[in-house]
């Protein structure tokens, strides 16, 4: 277990989820993933990813947004918490340090 | 906001009737989580239009698929919260259950030791019940396979005044014509015997076993023809019966199963007759050997029609009986004055006889119907006759003789199954007892009475369900053991397979069982008293007290005990009588003796000389092979029974002359038959070279038959009536051969030397005879010998069933062995699970009872006082077990008495042994906690 730490593809999944702001649900979010980055994830690996952040408390959903699209079933919209918030930026701060580090080796 | 993600919300017309594949959807709904069902189906359908739109319907197709195998696996289920979610309720119950399953299985394996023993002792339990019962669904319960099979019945012609077999079950020739003729009780009768002939024009002669049947017998069964056609009514007349149904089995046997062979002609017996069908694989009436069946041709005879009775002897009738009845003075009288008036003989061929009940009729109006012309058509009694005619339904008569036996064994395995409930309930309460403080604290940390029950009843569960597989396992090897050693004397033991209802049995058992013995310790959690057993140190007398299981714990033993101990006696008395069977003196001496029995091809075989010029060669033949020492021939082995008999009713008093027949069984053998056998001659002499034919007619009779002619008198010197008016002296009187079997009583035999047996008999009593070879070195050695000479004699003539003698006299008893092997190794079982529930039950007070083992020693006690007491404690115990299981098995083994040979069911010794074997074994059950008691040590105890 990887604790309260973020994995990668949860990383990238909440990074979706956090610009998608309201209109964030499993679509919208595999499309981004897919698009933008050119990760193809099944359905299941992001509602997978989607689950673990619940837990950790990363996200929250809701029910809502019946559209015909989808035969008029509701969407479960998620929607990035203050911890997941605080959860990117660490992650992205350590990471700065560290591309500084590298980038002022001679 | 990317533009990619902007694209898909385009303006673009979207297709809003399509829809992901079917089986897609229909996969999503069933692996799916409910919680997520919702939201995730939205989404995969969403996500298989905006693919449909861009990537064609393929791939859209194709990743919809991927995106369903995706839930499967990673199996989303998001914590609902939610009000509105349908599946809250059952989805904490199954997430529960599985966790009490997975704390069940881990609980388990911490304690190897105690598993294995409860699902070792459930396995055993259940794989005999099912294997029994599986026997007894096959066997009893499953109807015969033909339609309205209660209404096919044996018709059975009793006599009470002639002495005839028991469950002999035949019917004459005469009351089957006068009945179909004139009686209106069923819509088809049949007669049917069984039969053998050879098959010749092929490589090597066969010998086929087979059935005459009258061609009604098909459409009476109400079964047809796989392939072709049965018999027609006009086939059992005289030269339009040569036609022949083959077995499914024969026909790929010999043929394989060649599908042009209906319609050609065969070879049996010297005769050609046409194959007009084959029959269906399941239908092995009247018994699962038939490999053909012939039409039977039952035609009238008439008083004293000799001629007749060789016709139909030759041709098929294996069974027969003459009936006679000498006239005054006919009987006890000297050869030379033997002029009373001429008996009058009667000549009758009997055979099975089935019918089926006409609609509307009852057994008993088809019984008085039948009586009624019984008793029209015997003309030669007077009114007083108590012939009557008895009706069996089939089924009843097939299984009848086993039916008494398999109950037995049903309820010898029911004893096993309720002593392993009774352990497997005694280890868990042991076990909960055991762990009364995990339970308090589990308690005290907020699980609920009802949480608790249902842990130990899923623990219950899961011991039931492994020992149920482990005994379905062991039903698997147990049935094909049983039909591979019972199917000689247990009819349709072919239809004993584990099925749907055995293991529907099985299932209800080992769950009752679980329930059952979950319950126990179930209770004690419910009732625990939370502050007693956390405030205890360590396991104490209390913990079992708290649990009030200490009783009930002993009374589950002393059950178990009682239980076994019937068991025991019980196997003790079918292995003593067993053991007196098999050591039955059979009157003469197996040792070192071969027989062979041949099968003589009919047509050239067709009269007295030519069998015995045959039989003259032949044992003039295997005399000079090198090992044999002598070499004698008889209709029938003594190992079977006479298949000719004879009633014949003997006056020695000339005013009463009217005194029922006796049945004598008919033996022909060569001369030299009583020495090469070594039977022991009571008195006079054997036959000799001199006893031929045109000589005086002698015969040797068994002491038996010597009792039934001349009970007052010395027989030998004297005279007899016979068939055809004939009169035999007897010249001597040889011990009686048992033909063993259950009921090893020997019947009044007759023995013919071969050479004076009435010609018109010859052919009849020596198509299927047995040479009797005494050999030197072992036996079977001697026989690619005896092969070898004989094909050079005549190829055509196949030889069958060579064994030793001594193997035969083991077959004629695998029938009581069986059951006794059966019931002893049921009764070990059984006495072991006791065994174990005394060891249990003392191992665990020893254990409950440390401390106060340790003041007692600390106080001086010897370890020989401690011994004693646990000792006694667990004695007592077996004790009281024992009488109760003595005054149980007093009741209970009558019911054994059909099955018992020259033994009381309330023998004494048998008693005194099974008591000692019991208390041997439970003293070594004992012996073990008990030293273990003793070495307590008293300072590391009270530490």
């Amino acid at each position: 277990m990887k604790g309260e730490r973020l994995g990668e593809f949860e990383e990238i999944v909440l990074l979706a989820a956090y610009g998608l702001g309201r209109d964030a649900y499993g679509v919208t979010i595999q499309q981004r993933l897919e698009k933008s980055i050119g990760r193809g994830a099944t359905i299941g690996a992001v509602y997978a990813a989607l689950d673990r952040l619940e837990r950790k408390r990363h996200l929250k959903s809701r029910v809502g947004g019946a559209t015909h699209e989808r035969g008029g079933r509701r969407k479960r919209f998620f929607k990035i918490t203050h911890a997941g918030v605080q959860a990117l930026e660490t992650m992205r701060a350590d990471r700065e340090e560290m591309w500084s580090l590298v980038e002022d080796k001679p | 906001m990317s533009r990619n993600a902007a694209s898909y919300r385009s303006n673009r017309p979207v297709d809003r009737t399509a829809e992901p594949p079917a089986l897609a959807r229909w996969l999503l709904r069933r692996v799916c989580a409910d919680s997520c069902l919702e939201a995730v189906s939205g989404d995969v359908e969403e996500l298989f239009r905006l693919r449909l739109r861009t990537e064609g319907w393929l791939r859209a197709a194709l990743r919809c698929f991927a995106d369903v195998f995706s839930i499967a696996v990673t199996g989303p289920r998001h914590p609902v919260r939610s009000q509105h979610s349908k599946s809250f309720i059952p989805e904490v119950i199954v997430g529960t259950l599985l966790q009490d399953l997975r704390f069940a299985v881990r609980g388990l394996t911490k304690s190897p030791a105690f598993a294995a023993v409860v699902i070792l002792t459930l396995g055993l339990g259940i794989g005999a019940n099912t294997t029994i019962f599986s026997v007894v669904n096959g066997v009893l319960l499953q109807p015969l396979p033909y339609p309205d099979p209660d209404r096919i019945v044996q018709i059975a012609e009793t006599d009470p005044e002639m002495e005839m077999e028991r469950n002999s079950s035949m019917a004459s020739q005469r009351l089957f014509l006068a009945w179909r003729e004139s009686g209106r009780a069923f819509s088809d009768m049949a007669m049917y015997s069984e039969q053998a002939a050879t098959l010749t024009g092929r490589d090597e002669p066969i010998r086929l076993t087979g059935s005459a049947v009258s061609p009604t017998l098909f459409r009476l069964l109400g079964v047809d023809a796989a392939v072709g056609r049965t018999f027609t009514g006009d086939e059992e007349t005289p030269g339009n019966d040569n036609v022949i149904l083959l077995s499914s089995r024969a026909w790929q046997r010999y043929f394989g199963g060649d599908p042009d062979l209906v319609g050609q002609q065969l070879r049996l017996d010297d005769r050609s007759r046409t194959v007009v069908g084959i029959m269906p694989p399941a239908f092995d009436f009247p018994d699962p050997s038939v490999e053909y069946w012939v039409p039977m041709i039952v035609q009238p005879l008439g008083a004293g029609g000799d001629g007749a009775l060789e016709q139909q002897a030759s041709q098929q009738i294996r069974e027969e009986r003459e009936v006679r009845r000498g006239g005054p003075g006919g009987g006890g009288g000297r050869p030379d004055d033997g002029s009373g008036p001429g008996p009058e003989v009667h000549i009758e061929l009997w055979s099975r006889m089935v019918g089926r009940l006409a609609d509307g009729m009852e057994l008993g109006p088809a019984v008085e119907e039948g009586t009624s012309i019984l008793r029209a058509t015997r003309t030669w009694t007077g009114p007083d006759d108590g012939a009557y005619v008895d009706l069996i339904v089939l089924q009843d008569e097939l299984v009848g003789p086993v039916r008494s036996s398999l109950n037995l064994l049903m309820g010898a395995v029911g004893f096993v199954l309720l002593i392993a409930c009774a352990n497997v309930a005694n280890l868990m309460l042991a076990r909960s007892a055991g762990r009364s403080k995990e339970t308090a604290l589990r308690s005290a940390l907020g699980a609920g009475k009802l949480q608790l029950i249902r842990l130990l009843l899923v623990e219950g569960l899961v011991l039931a369900g492994i020992g149920g597989a482990l005994g379905l396992a062991l039903t698997a090897v147990g049935l094909g053991f049983l039909r591979s050693i019972g199917a000689d004397f247990i009819p349709r033991l072919q239809n004993a397979t584990l099925d749907a209802w055995a293991l529907g049995f099985t299932v209800a058992v080992s769950m009752l069982t679980g329930i059952l013995f979950s319950l126990m310790p179930a209770r004690g959690a419910a009732a625990l008293n939370l502050t007693r057993a956390l405030k205890q140190e360590g396991p104490s007398d209390g913990a079992a007290r708290t649990l009030g299981g200490d009783v009930f714990r002993k009374v589950l033993v002393t059950v178990e005990v009682a239980l076994s101990v019937i068991l025991l006696v019980g196997a003790g008395l079918l292995v003593s009588s067993f053991v007196r069977l098999a050591a039955v003196d059979p009157g003469y001496d197996p040792e070192n003796v071969l027989s062979v029995s041949l099968q003589m091809p009919q047509t050239r075989y067709a009269n007295a000389d030519a069998y015995r010029n045959f039989f003259d060669e032949s044992i003039a033949a295997l005399e000079l092979i090198p090992g044999i020492e002598g070499v004698t021939l008889a209709s029938v082995p003594p190992t079977r029974e006479a298949n000719v008999r004879i009633a014949i009713a003997i006056s020695n008093d000339p005013e009463r002359p009217d005194v029922p027949p006796t049945t004598f069984g008919i033996r022909v053998v060569e001369t030299s038959y009583f020495e090469t056998m070594r039977m022991g001659l009571v008195e006079g002499r054997f036959f000799t070279r001199d006893d031929r034919a045109g000589g005086i007619p002698v015969a040797v009779v068994n002491e038996s038959a010597a009792r039934a002619i001349f009970p007052d008198d010395e027989p030998v010197g004297r005279s007899f009536p016979f068939m055809g008016g004939q009169e035999l002296e007897i010249i001597g009187i040889v011990a009686d051969v048992r033909t063993a079997g259950v009921d090893p009583r020997s019947s009044p035999e007759v023995f013919l030397p071969l050479n004076q047996a009435p010609a018109r008999l010859i052919p009849a009593l020596f198509r299927s005879s047995s040479f009797l070879i005494r050999t030197t070195p072992a036996p079977l050695t001697i026989l690619p010998a005896v092969r070898s000479r004989m094909v050079q004699i005549d190829p055509e003539v196949p030889l069958f069933r060579a064994a030793t003698m001594r193997d035969q006299i083991a077959d004629s008893v695998a029938e009581p062995r069986f059951y006794a092997a059966l019931v002893s190794a049921f009764a070990g079982l059984a006495v072991a699970l006791a065994a174990v529930g005394i060891y249990g039950l003392l191992s665990y007070s020893v254990q409950q009872g440390v401390r106060e083992t340790a003041i007692r020693r600390a106080l001086g006690a010897q370890a020989g006082e401690i011994l004693q007491q646990v000792v006694g404690r667990g004695m007592a115990l077996a004790v009281v077990g024992l009488i109760v299981g003595i005054a149980g098995s007093l009741a209970l083994t009558r019911l054994l008495e059909s099955m018992l040979y020259e033994i009381e069911p309330t023998d004494p010794a048998t008693l005194i042994i099974a008591t000692l074997v019991f208390l041997l074994v439970a003293l070594m059950a004992i012996w073990v906690p008990a030293r273990r008691a003793t070495k307590i040590d008293p300072m590391e105890a009270l530490r």
